[in-house]
């Protein structure tokens, strides 16, 4: 694991002051989207397909900062669109490192070598570069060519300048694991922090839906991709979430640990899925029906997804909430996550998911009440 | 008006009454949908912009030409037309995959063609 003693060392503690405090719920990561446009336009990208005059709406670093304070949590990732092309991130950022946020700055680097001088190196600020690959997958991935030279060249920049950086790989069905092992060495010699590493999710409004990653497509790929690790990789995540990724354990979601704050307000439930948005963080934890999330609730929406938004947060709460992940963490990390053969029939258990009623058609008939008022 | 029996996609030009059988899974479609909306009330007035939420009670839409967020009753409003373009069509993984096949494909058969010359 590749994270700094001293940002493992601010999320421990303040998960245990969360324990300590008895809150049941409590974020881990704000998703921060400042904006949806961007300079790329990935096939798939539910993110930037809104109209024009939403695409060119942003949020002011005044609103991202008072809802940073507002939600309180240790680290701020900030995903877009593609947040270099915000007016007032510079701003931004600095008022986080201010707060002492951990500050997850995902680009997708095209602009990041122009943009740097406006940034200053801080154990605080990352670059979590967007690589779907080495080049011929990631200028597929992103449509279009020249992309991934561009992205090594920002890269490049940032190492020089002594920025940290880290990548962040989404793999979608089809993905080849001897590929993406020969991209892992690559990101290595390039001398990056370390990776993250998740699967795509079948986004509802995003229109590739049989494209994505079934489960035990998951554990195979996932198998495959860190059997026989290399000791030379990085990550940039929890060892317990790439052994879940891996079939080797299993994580239920944790939706609120990862609250999205965007345009629209606070994002009900989670990163993936827009069911509504309010006004306060507090109204999210509040009003928000958790039960209906997940992949033991049975929620359609839920059940093939494992991306990292809703099952790191579940794996980092294991890690410093119970005895039994803190040393499984500790062993993970000494001596590599516990992956078994790509053949292997063993698979963790999962309980039967409910039987799924969405709210909407639980509360439909008063609602039809109420539409002829 | 679409019958119980039939699920009705919901695209541009679409409209969705208030006294349609679909109307709730109309609204679902309506926060799913990517491209602008035009609410037309029982009042006779009108408004358009996209609409992003939708609770038990009302509809919230950012207007297509102001800052300045709205709300409205589900009792005040008439009809939802599905007015703008979707801005996710044709926009899918498939689609790139097409036209990146067509693409190559085009490629090869211009090579061929300059090595018979
Ligand atoms: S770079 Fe990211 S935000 Fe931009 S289109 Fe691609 S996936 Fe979407
Ligand atoms: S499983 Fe969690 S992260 Fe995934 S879509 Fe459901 S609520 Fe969102």
């Amino acid at each position: 694991m590749s994270v700094p003693v001293s940002q493992m060392w601010t999320v421990a503690s303040y998960v245990i002051k969360q324990k300590l405090m008895g809150r049941k719920r409590y974020p881990l990561v704000l998703m921060l989207e400042p904006l949806f446009r961007c300079n790329l336009s990935c096939a798939g990208c539910g993110k930037i397909q809104y109209p024009d005059h939403i695409l060119k709406k942003v949020l002011s670093a005044d609103q991202c900062l008072a809802a940073a304070d507002e939600c309180g949590a240790p680290i701020v990732s900030i995903p877009g669109g593609e947040p270099l092309l915000h007016p007032e991130m510079p701003q931004l950022v600095e008022g986080l490192v201010a707060r002492k946020k951990y500050i997850y700055l995902c680009t997708n680097a095209i602009l990041l070598k122009s943009k740097i001088d406006q940034y200053k190196a801080t154990k605080y600020l990352t670059f979590s570069v967007h690589m779907d690959g080495l080049q011929e997958e990631h200028d597929e991935a992103v449509c279009r060519d020249g992309t991934y030279a561009k992205a090594i060249e920002g890269i490049k920049e940032a190492l020089k300048r002594g920025f940290r950086v880290t990548t962040n790989t989404t793999l979608f069905d089809g993905a080849k694991s001897e590929r993406v092992r020969e991209f892992f060495d690559e990101m290595m010699k390039l001398g990056v922090e370390g990776m993250m590493v998740s699967p795509g999710y079948s986004y509802s409004k995003a229109p590739d839906q049989n494209h994505f990653l079934k489960r035990q497509k998951t554990f195979k790929l996932f198998r495959e991709i860190f059997f026989n690790g290399k000791k030379s990789w990085r990550f940039n995540q929890s060892p317990l979430f790439i052994e879940y990724l891996a079939g080797s354990r299993h994580f239920e979601c944790t939706p609120w640990g990862n609250p999205t704050y965007n345009i629209f307000g606070w994002q009900k439930p989670c990163y993936l899925l827009q069911d509504g948005y309010v006004k306060t963080f507090n109204e999210l934890l509040e009003t928000t029906n958790w039960d209906n999330y997940g992949r033991k609730s049975g929620n359609p929406a839920c059940q093939d997804c494992m991306v990292h938004c809703g099952h790191e947060p579940t794996a980092v709460d294991y890690t410093f909430g119970t005895a039994k992940g803190f040393w499984g963490t500790v062993k993970a990390t000494l001596s590599g996550p516990k992956i078994h053969a790509p053949d292997s029939p063993i698979f963790p258990f999962m309980s039967k998911p409910k039987n799924f009623v969405s709210e909407y058609e639980q509360s439909e008939n008063s609602e039809k009440v109420m539409k002829n008022g | 008006m679409a019958n119980a029996f039939e699920k009705r996609e919901f695209v541009q030009g679409v409209s969705l009454r208030v006294s349609d059988a679909d109307f709730y899974d109309g609204l679902r479609a309506v926060v799913d949908y990517r491209g602008d909306c035009k609410i037309l009330l029982k009042d006779g007035s009108e408004a358009e912009g996209y609409i992003f939420n939708f609770t038990k009670l009302c509809v919230d839409l950012i207007p297509v030409d102001s800052e300045q967020r709205k709300s409205f009753l589900i009792s005040n409003i008439a009809e939802i037309i599905f007015s703008g373009a979707d801005a996710a069509a044709g926009k899918s993984w498939e689609d790139w995959m097409k036209r990146k096949a067509a693409q190559k494909s085009h490629q090869a058969a211009s090579s061929d063609a300059a090595s018979h010359a």
